[in-house]
């Protein structure tokens, strides 16, 4: 081994006496010194942040109203306003009126209006009348009027906290520091429109970029021009030969200089990762000792690339030829990692079936295009449910994207006439906003139609087995009743002449069926309806909260249990269990009534669930994970089962039937019924795969598996940062909910197939070397 | 194999051939079953033109290159193999030594590549320096080097594992004329030793000055191998060298009996005359003849052929 750590050595040596590793070093530590100064510097929040004002449509709506009770704080506050603003924030009510999908894009521009507006008035002297905020519960502090002299900072502070008070339903200030950037000790942000809780995931974001770029693209292109020339060196006549004719043998030898080419990745990702690891350390008081792994991981990286190089480099002995095959092999691999991802966004996602229901006999499904399916038995495959839902759609892959955190799932009659289903529409504010009704009727071959606006953001919308169409929303729980014919012919009329541009809300259509002083369901909660007494249950940050339906029909709230956690959690009631999944991978069976635990378990891999259900009778219960694996709990031995139907792994949609069958959906439009008790299939629908899917499943994923996949290694590098093996592929830009919305779709970092694809890659490459080096003459 | 042969390399009809183009369609033969015996102890020179196949016999008794048949031995280890190797040193032709290394470090690498420990290179590198002349350049990168000094460092190189044999494959190349003395030096003061030189060079005088023996290939064959002096001796014809005075009437009839003659007029009366004469007796009556004619002999001496011209004659006949 004497001979190879000789190489190794001087490997190292080479690139101590390289002039490209010393300006390499010497940039990192530029810009390593350029980052020392930064530091965090924590203080008392003075300004509204964009995610604390949670209903930004009922703010503005209060406000505008002002006028018309001056001796509050909305009519003072709106005394504030000057002209151009008051005009503003009326035009804002008034398009409200207009909520569609699309004007719901420019929502984030108006809570930032808002916000911004707000933000100026509370710096002001004049924003604390004592008159106004008469009526309003303060403390001694915020009651007694502030100072002339007081800090424009201490000021803002005071009245940020008064309007929190005056508008509590609206605004709701999370946290009362706030985060500002300073470099040399000098403030140079103001306070940072993030939660200090927030500061992590920032750094995280930024550290990724910061690595990807510096170490991912500069790194890796530095090294392989330093490294190019190194082989080709190598196998030169005068320089293989001397070396042939030591006592070594050639595979080791071309090995050895293989990693010995790693050297100067390793020198200058070393420096790089721990300084900014000490930096961290140091300046923001963060630990982040899992930072350094990223050091191993970008040589792995460069290391694909290099194996390139260096079969490339022995067999032309060219370091021109060398570099071009690498870039060559770089954009290759690019392109078809582009082809794979972009037919899997835009045509298998879209084709795969996400959600899968069925009642009365008839079984229907949702693909990624938010297409409704049915299976129909006559030919054996699905067909698609005819929409009339009015308006220019968006694609498929655009409503995906945008309506990723809110399941579009077909609700069936349990006589199977009846379709039901939410769609739902972004708020010019924006927040999610209220939905529409979409319904279809066995007679008129289930084609969908848009009935009635919801009054608010619902969490779903189910049928009792006595035809009862219930919505649970923030504020109550909903009835729909449905729409006049007079309704329904005026909506029609409305469409045609504007295109579906205009829908209402029919006050009419709903009747809500809880009484005033029901406690609200925030938004973020997860809400199961409970077939078996058609009763709900919420879940939020750990309380869980029943809501009994009365002799009456009406609704009122039941026991609740705080479960002490904080994490995000997916619900399922069916019979007497109740089933959560957590965020981070716990699974929760409970009494339905008493909420005590029965039972608990993990799911694999620290993978995050997203679909639970419940079989009617709740004889057992199902968790589905993002990345399609399925656990199952038995609800007559209350216990976990180690059984896992063939398709865990890559299901794509889960649910129970009428006849307590769990369906589950293989990656693409196949079902397969299972008896949970006895752990057979029953049946199966075996949904047919179209052209282009069969293309991506034979030709395309194939040969994406086989090749390596650097870029994959982003995600690994965002795994170590992060430690989130997924992500939510939508930002939330409601922001009232921090915590993950666990049922929106996410992009999972499949780091070990990663991590294998690329290692296999590089054993080929080397491979190849070894035996042309071993079999040629030098 | 018997490591204590007399012998330190032995080949028996070796060849190769090298084959380019899709499927190796294009061959080309560079050795024909060359056979030859280096004995040990001896600095042993391997001649022959451009192309002859030198460097790739070389190649193969180091295992650079793979022979195409034949057998061949060094040390008494097959050809190539790791024993082999252990115990050979190698200077080849236009080599090249990392240029970020020194004389120092380039001895550590090339050290530790022959399997030796860091404490044993420290011990021995500074007196090899100074056997090959470096010292006081030793901390110098050898990108600074002329040619000389990269040869006498790459011929350090070949030495720092106190190797059996030495394969040095044209090592006064670039080298001025006191910088070859030196390494004719080195080699005799290895061979001295009992160290094993194999040489090839295109110089004839240096492989005259050096080598004990020597080997002619041309065009993958093996010509001729023998001593040196056997060689000569074998090959020096029957040329005899004559400055006459006289006549040239009188000296034409006295040598019109002989063939292969040539008469050079120097001066009026004085000739030089160079005839093949195989055999003493011969050489009586040519004198007796010259005599008898009136002609007076004042030089005559058998001339001895240089390496050079005993080359050219092989390798000329082999041509024609």
């Amino acid at each position: 081994m004497r001979a190879y750590f000789a190489i190794l050595k001087d490997s190292y040596r080479e690139a101590a006496a390289s002039l490209v590793l010393w300006l390499a070093l010497g940039g990192i530590l530029l810009l390593l010194l350029a980052l020392l100064p930064i530091g965090l510097l924590t203080a008392a929040n003075t300004g509204l942040r964009h995610q604390e004002l949670i209903d930004p449509e009922k703010f503005v709506k209060a406000l505008s109203d002002g006028p018309s009770a001056p001796q509050t704080p909305e009519g003072h506050i709106w005394s504030l306003l000057n002209a151009k603003q008051q005009e503003q924030f009326v035009e804002f009510t008034k398009a409200e009126k207009e909520s569609d999908g699309r004007r719901g894009q420019r929502g984030g521009g108006v809570r930032r209006i808002v916000v911004n507006t707000v933000n100026e008035l509370i710096k002001k002297p004049e924003f604390y009348n004592a008159i106004a905020f008469g009526k309003i519960e303060l403390d001694e502090e915020l009651r007694s009027p502030d100072a002339e002299s007081l800090a424009v900072d201490v000021r803002s502070h005071r009245n940020l906290r008064r309007l929190e008070k005056a508008f509590a339903g609206y605004i709701s200030v999370n946290e009362r520091t706030a985060l500002s950037l300073t470099y040399a000790g000098f403030d140079i942000t103001g306070p940072l429109p993030i939660l200090p809780s927030q500061m992590k995931q920032a750094i995280d974001s930024i550290i990724t970029i910061v690595l990807g770029f510096f170490l991912g693209i500069v790194g890796v292109f530095a090294s392989l021009l330093f490294t190019a020339t190194l082989i080709p060196r190598t196998f030169e006549p005068g320089e293989i030969s001397l070396l042939l004719s030591k006592p070594v043998y050639r595979a080791w030898l071309f090995l050895t200089k293989f990693l010995g080419g790693c050297v100067f990745t390793l020198i200058c990702a070393t420096l790089l990762v721990t300084g900014i690891w000490l930096l961290l350390w140091v300046r923001l008081e963060m630990w982040r000792p899992e930072l350094l792994w990223c050091i191993p991981l970008y040589v792995f990286l460069f290391s694909i690339y290099f194996s390139v190089s260096a079969l490339t480099g022995a067999i032309w002995r060219n370091a021109v030829v060398s570099l071009i095959l690498v870039i060559l092999f770089w954009l290759g691999v690019t392109l078809i990692g582009v082809a794979h991802n972009s037919m899997n966004e835009l045509i298998v996602k879209a084709r795969r079936v996400s959600e899968i229901s069925a009642n009365g006999g008839e079984v229907f499904a949702v693909d990624g295009g938010r297409t409704v399916l049915r299976w129909d038995q006559a030919i054996g495959d699905w067909v698609a449910v005819p929409q009339n839902a009015g308006g220019d759609q968006l694609p498929a892959f655009l409503q995906r994207l945008i309506f990723s955190g809110n399941r579009f799932r077909v609700s069936v009659s349990s006589d199977g006439k009846r379709i039901l289903a939410l769609q739902p529409a972004m708020t010019r504010m924006g927040g999610s906003g209220p939905a529409t009704i979409l319904s279809g009727n066995a007679d008129e071959q289930y084609e969908l139609q848009q009935e009635s606006q919801t009054p608010e953001s619902m969490f779903g919308i189910y049928q009792t087995a006595d035809g009862d169409v219930l919505l649970p929303g923030p504020r109550g729980i909903y009835r729909f009743v449905g729409q006049t014919d007079q309704e329904r012919k005026a909506q029609t009329f409305i469409k045609g002449i504007f295109g579906g541009l205009l829908s209402s809300s029919s006050a009419k259509a709903f009747e809500n069926l809880t009484d005033k002083g029901f406690p609200a369901i925030v938004a973020g909660s997860s809400v199961a309806f409970n077939p078996a007494d058609n009763s709900f249950v919420a879940l939020n940050g750990g309380e869980l909260r029943r809501v009994n339906r009365t002799a009456e029909g009406k609704y009122v709230a039941g026991e609740t249990r705080d479960l002490q956690w904080k994490e995000s959690a997916i619900l399922a009631v069916g019979g007497n269990i109740a089933i959560i999944a957590r965020a981070d991978g716990k699974l929760l069976a409970l009494d339905a009534t008493t909420f005590e635990l029965i039972a608990e378990s993990m799911l694999p891999n620290g993978e995050k669930p997203r679909v639970a259900e419940c079989a009617l009778d709740g004889s057992s219960a199902a968790v589905l994970t993002h990345q399609g694996a399925v656990l199952v709990f038995d609800g007559v031995a209350r216990k976990f089962l180690p059984w896992v139907p063939r398709e865990s792994g890559y299901a794509s949609a889960m649910a129970y039937n009428d006849k307590l069958q769990l369906m589950v959906v293989d990656n693409h439009r196949g079902v397969r019924l299972y008896n949970v008790a006895t752990q057979t299939s029953s049946a199966q629908l075996p949904g047919s795969v179209d052209l282009p899917c069969q293309i991506y499943d034979y030709v395309v994923a194939p040969l994406h598996a086989v090749l390596p996949k650097p870029s994959d290694l982003d995600n690994a590098v965002q795994w170590i940062v992060t430690g989130e093996k997924s992500v939510e592929i939508k930002t939330d830009s409601n922001g009232g909910n921090t915590e993950a919305n666990l049922e929106a779709e996410r992009l999972t970092f499949n780091v070990w197939n990663a991590v294998a694809s690329n290692l296999a890659f590089i054993a080929v490459m080397l491979g190849l070397g070894c035996l042309y080096i071993a079999r040629s003459d030098f | 194999m018997n490591q204590n042969s007399e012998f330190v390399i032995q080949t028996t009809d070796v060849s190769k051939t090298y084959r380019s183009g899709f499927f190796g369609r294009k061959s080309f033969q560079a050795l024909k079953g060359v056979s030859l015996n280096v004995p040990r102890g001896t600095i042993y020179g391997l001649l022959g033109p451009n192309g002859a196949g030198k460097t790739t016999l070389i190649k193969i008794l180091l295992g650079i290159v793979r022979k195409s048949g034949g057998s061949a031995s060094v040390l008494g280890h097959v050809a190539g193999s790791h024993a082999a190797r252990r115990e050979v040193g190698y200077l080849p032709e236009n080599h090249r030594i990392p240029r970020h290394l020194t004389a120092n470090t380039a001895l550590e690498y090339y050290g530790a590549l022959s399997g030796l420990s860091m404490s044993e290179i420290r011990k021995r590198r500074q007196p090899l320096l100074e056997s090959v002349g470096l010292q006081g350049r030793e901390n110098d990168r050898v990108s600074g080097y002329s040619k000389g000094m990269l040869q006498r460092l790459g011929l350090a190189q070949s030495m720092i594992h106190k190797p059996q044999l030495i394969v040095l494959d044209e090592p006064t190349d670039g080298v001025d004329p006191v910088g070859r003395r030196e390494i004719r030096e080195v080699l005799q003061r290895l061979a001295a030793e009992g160290h094993s030189v194999f040489l090839n060079s295109h110089l004839l005088q240096e492989i005259e000055l050096v080598c004990d023996s020597v080997a002619i290939l041309n065009h993958g064959e093996c010509l001729l191998t023998g001593t040196v002096k056997d060689l000569k001796a074998a090959l020096t014809d029957a040329a005899v060298f004559l400055q006459l005075r006289g006549t040239e009437a009188a000296i034409k009839r006295a040598i019109s009996s002989l063939t292969g003659i040539a008469v050079r007029a120097v001066a009026a009366d004085a000739f030089e005359v160079e005839v093949q004469i195989q055999s003493q007796p011969e050489l009586d009556k040519l004198i007796d003849t010259l005599r008898a004619e009136q002609v007076s002999i004042w030089q005559i001496a058998r001339r001895e052929k240089t390496l050079e011209e005993v080359f050219m004659n092989i390798v000329g006949a082999d041509r024609q």
